[in-house]
């Protein structure tokens, strides 16, 4: 029998996916019925009319008929569950105050999941979109002192050669950002160079004209062509075909458009966005020569050969970096790598690494948030289920099924979630666009991501998973319901529900105190990178970087430089300024060391970063001058070379020179004999998290430099300082322009992006978190309010004062809050602990992050209950008591 | 009621399965116009239904898998669809008239009791 069941159902399911052909099978059929009848009757000697009428007269009404074979053809309750859902929504819409906190909450809860997931589906599950992704590998260079994913290009072209392991290799290198200039206008655009078999690598199709081949990047300096974006195109040439042949100048080159991309291609970088392609064989019109070995730029990406499995072709890669090593010059920087493999089926690594942890502590974060939203809905739920008994009793003696009963509550529950959802989507779209403003500030490439269809399922498994998460036991106690009594107006079920209620507000504050103390950890991390001492003061400094636009020399101390130095001392708003190389927080300096010899002449390596700096940088970043003198304006090309030495690097040069004043360097960055004469402060130069690095400075107008960024400490406004600037730079510095201006607080602030995301969304999760679970508290009172108002009437007429009322509900809800706080205190502090990573200097047990968390969750818990509570106050003991 | 309606719906189903699986099963495999046509003259033309209630039984056979439906052609060369009984059909056949045996003998007996 069971059997039949089975099969009959499987039948169905076929019967309601594949309803159309049965439906023309069914009307084939009843025609040759129709016919077979007609034939029958004429045979028997009727007129084809008569017979006609007849035939349908025995068969019976058709749309009758044809509905009775649906019937039995599929489900039936798919019909009822349709029928159910109008049902819901007509019962929503008759209660409109709890449609709409149901509804808020929902949205606020799924929309917040929904955005994060936006971003872990982005950065973390995405893969590229190529056949087999599993198959592609980014190279990795391990050197004895670090890691490298970048390569110079002479071993591109060696790896290449290596196919027995890749069936394609392909190299690209982001050169950050670039000015475009289309007929005299300039843009700033991303910009990538890319070897000649990109775009097949990635399966690209052109939208327009063609695409780069490897003939295009053959010859060094030979093919000044490039592709567009189809966004770039869409913006800058207003999608204009014509575009094809024009000519473009990207950081003063002038390049030929030879064709659009596609707009869904993205290339290595899934969540980077470039506007313009060109060939690397055009890399020496804008930095070095292609060939240069010392110069590491290019970043590879490969697909190994079909049949060679991961493990095996890391292991011929590794075999292979002796042979490697040996085709390639032997005089060149970063030499004897041990070539590794990386999985790249998610793409080139830009962001996984850094945001990692980040996500998965914030979808962590949602997913509790999610769960407070839940319990929320399950106690309004639970509150309506109770104001429903007479409801429900009558349409159960009415002759509905219990199971009828459960499934329409559950589909009002399930209309909720879809209608939350369809809310959490906007706002998730909202949410993600803020949260890549915030990472993107001041960057013309940065994070992308979208929402794509797996998003829109985890949404829809978000609303389905709520629904029934929230609305199964309500729905189930409904269901429960028993007739008669409720009927007579006794409640039944009501002391088990109300337990039920105050447990969900019970794990709802729990979860609060989780989110809240997470949040008062990051925040409190936050504030600490804010106010660390870099070393130097970031407040009211402007860096501008200025760039070459042509393809120049570099020159030692640029008259250009310092005209555009001088006349911006001149600036009103302008306290003091100066040049330096490369400019602080922009996440870069010179590495390398220097040799210096001891006392008995024996030389010594050192390993410290470089940086150039002119006279007045040190007073204008407000760094101290521990001995010895500051670098002066007569510090010039010809006088003698000088350097200083940070109180780090004169410790490490201590062992061998004793007192750094007055010891020469020999040679360090192409200047010969340098003398340090002083020691400075030491400063947090590249990144706030660095360990102190030794530093050398060397005077910036004794050294070639191809560009210079400009230090200005500012009083007043900054955006006329600013401008004024840029002024002068296109005034008096031909051939350089401004690349980059930002406060040194937009840089720092670039710099702890990952901290402020977690401060900021941990933050809003827990005020979320927060305000739903005080949203319950409140509701659990209110209901409590008004169930009570006969005792509360009693109470009062035999001479219960307004306070002692007021004071029955603050204890409840204190009660609450305090066993909630009780659980989930101890719980924060154990997932405390995997934060640690992620914190700056804060404990995982901060006192004072357990101190705030309390302190709001108490003040929170008093004031939802309060407000019931005070309205029960002004009950009046006479009215009340007439009640009923 | 309409509930009670369907009852009585479900009785007469259940009556008519049986009796379709039977005349499939001694005249071997009918159209659903012949079937019926047979119902009504064995019925001696006291069980009268309208030919297109007979098609949700046969729906039911069918996706139960005791009967099996095939595009065939009739001697005049028309097309229909021609129903056999599958073996699964035939052991649900003998099950069921069992089990209608003894429901009749039962309710017959309850009704010479009564009376």
């Amino acid at each position: 029998m069971r059997r039949f069941v089975a099969r009959q159902f499987l039948a169905k399911l076929c019967a309601f996916f594949g309803s159309r052909r049965a439906e023309r099978e069914m009307d084939r059929e009843m025609a040759a019925h129709l016919a077979l009848i007609e034939e029958d009757l004429v045979r028997r000697g009727a007129s084809p009319r008569e017979a006609r009428l007849a035939a349908r007269r025995a068969y019976g009404g058709l749309e009758q008929a044809r509905e009775l074979h649906r019937d039995e053809r599929s489900f039936v309750w798919l019909e009822q569950a349709l029928q159910d859902f109008r049902h819901a929504v007509r019962s929503l819409i008759k209660s409109p105050t709890f449609a709409a906190v149901a509804l808020l909450s929902l949205a606020l809860g799924i929309g917040v999941n929904t955005a994060v997931f936006t971003l872990v589906n982005g950065i973390l599950l995405k893969t590229l979109p190529v056949p087999d992704p599993q198959r592609v590998v980014q190279l990795h260079g391990h050197f004895p002192d670090f890691e490298s994913n970048a390569f110079n290009y002479p071993v591109f072209r060696e790896l290449r050669r290596q196919t027995a392991i890749f069936a394609g290799l392909v190299g690209f290198s982001p050169r950050g950002s670039a000015i475009l200039q289309i007929g005299g206008e300039t843009r700033v655009i991303a910009f990538e160079l890319v070897t000649g078999g990109y775009f097949r690598f990635f399966g690209a199709r052109p939208a327009l004209g063609r695409l780069l081949d490897e003939e295009d990047d053959r010859v060094e300096g030979a093919h000044p062509v490039c592709v567009l974006s189809f966004q770039a195109w869409q913006r800058y040439f207003a999608g204009d075909p014509k575009v094809l042949g024009r000519r473009i100048d990207i950081g003063a080159v002038p390049l030929e458009v030879v064709g659009v991309a596609r707009p869904d291609f993205t290339g290595a970088e899934l969540q980077q966005r470039y506007d313009v392609w060109a060939p690397t064989a055009m890399l020496r019109e804008w930095s070095n020569r292609r060939e240069n070995a010392s110069y590491i730029w290019l970043k590879i990406l490969g697909r190994l050969q079909p049949g060679v499995s991961f493990t095996e072709a890391s292991a011929r890669l590794a075999g292979a970096s002796r042979g490697i090593e040996d085709a390639l010059p032997k005089d060149r920087a970063n030499a004897n790598p041990v070539y590794q493999l990386r999985d790249a089926s998610r793409g080139a690594d830009t962001w996984r690494t850094d945001l990692h942890d980040p996500l998965v502590i914030l979808m962590g974060a949602v997913s509790l948030v999610l769960l407070v939203a839940c319990a929320n809905l399950a106690n309004l739920l639970l509150a309506r289920t109770s104001e429903r008994q007479r409801e429900f009793a009558i349409k159960l003696s009415l002759g509905i099924s219990r199971w009828r009963l459960l499934r329409q509550l559950l589909m009002e529950t399930f209309a909720l979630a879809l209608a939350g959802g369809g809310l959490a989507l906007l706002l998730s779209v909202a949410l993600t666009r803020g949260l890549l403003d915030l990472f993107n500030t001041g960057r013309a490439s940065g994070l992308w991501v979208a929402p794509d269809a797996t998003v829109l399922l985890f949404t829809f498994s978000g609303c389905v998973l709520t629904a029934l998460l929230a609305g199964l036991y309500p729905a189930w106690q409904a269901a429960r319901t028993d007739a008669s009594p409720a009927l007579k107006g006794a409640s039944f079920g009501e002391r088990r529900r109300g337990l039920v209620r105050r447990a969900l507000i019970l794990v709802q504050v729990a979860l609060a105190t989780v989110l809240l103390f997470g949040a008062s950890l990051f925040a409190h991390s936050l504030r600490q990178l804010k106010t660390v001492n870099l070393g130097f003061d970031i407040d009211h400094m402007l860096t501008v970087e200025i760039g070459a636009t042509r393809n120049v020399k570099p020159a030692v101390s640029p008259p250009a430089l310092g005209e555009v130095l001088a006349r911006v001392r001149q600036l009103p708003g302008v306290e003091s300024a100066a040049l330096s190389d490369p400019g602080p927080l922009t996440g870069g300096m010179m590495g390398g060391g220097f040799e210096i010899s001891d006392k008995s002449g024996r030389l010594h390596d050192t390993h410290n970063h470089t940086l150039f700096a002119g006279p007045g940088y040190f007073s204008t970043l407000h760094m101290p001058i521990l001995r010895g003198r500051d670098i002066a304006a007569s510090d010039r090309h010809g006088a003698p070379n000088v350097a200083l030495v940070n109180r780090q690097l004169a410790a490490e040069l201590a062992p061998f020179v004793g007192d750094p004043i007055g010891a020469h360097i020999p040679e360090a960055w192409g200047v010969e004999d340098v003398e340090i004469v002083g020691i400075v402060g030491d400063s947090h130069y590249q990144r706030i998290r660095e360990k102190t690095p030794a530093t050398l400075y060397l005077a910036f107008d004794q050294v070639p430099v191809w560009g210079a960024t400009l230090e200005v400490r500012w009083r007043g406004a900054l955006a006329p300082v600013e401008r004024e600037i840029r002024r002068i730079v296109r005034a008096a510095a031909p051939g350089y322009q401004v690349s980059r201006a930002a406060s040194m607080e937009l840089l720092r602030d670039a710099d702890i992006k990952q901290d402020r995301l977690l401060a900021f969304l941990s933050s809003l999760f827990g005020a979320l978190g927060t305000a739903l679970a005080l949203v319950g508290i409140y509701g659990l009172i209110a209901y409590s309010v008004a169930r009570r108002t006969r005792e509360i009437g009693v109470r009062m007429s035999v001479g219960a004062q307004a306070g002692d009322v007021l004071w029955m509900f603050l204890r409840e809800s204190l009660l609450l809050v305090a066993l909630g706080v009780a659980l989930g205190l101890p719980i924060a502090l154990m997932l405390a602990r995997f934060l640690g990573k992620l914190l700056f200097e804060v404990q995982t047990s901060d006192p004072s992050g357990i101190a705030a968390t309390l302190l709001v969750i108490a003040l929170g818990g008093l004031a939802a209950s309060y407000i019931p509570g005070r309205r029960a106050t002004g009950i009046d003991p006479v009215r009340a008591l007439r009640q009923e | 009621m309409p509930s009670e309606e369907r009852e009585r719906l479900q009785v007469l189903q259940g009556t008519l399965d049986l009796i379709v699986l039977r005349t499939l099963a001694t005249m071997g495999p009918q159209h659903a116009y012949a079937i019926a046509t047979r119902l009504e003259r064995v019925s001696e033309d006291l069980l009268h239904l309208n030919q297109g209630t007979l098609y949700p039984a046969l729906v039911r056979l069918e996706q139960q898998g005791r009967i099996k439906g095939k595009w065939g052609k009739t001697e005049s060369h028309r097309e229909a669809k021609y129903y056999g009984i599958t073996p699964a059909g035939r052991k649900a056949l003998e099950a069921e008239t069992g089990r209608w045996r003894r429901m009749a003998g039962l309710v017959e007996k309850l009704l010479v009791e009564e009376s």
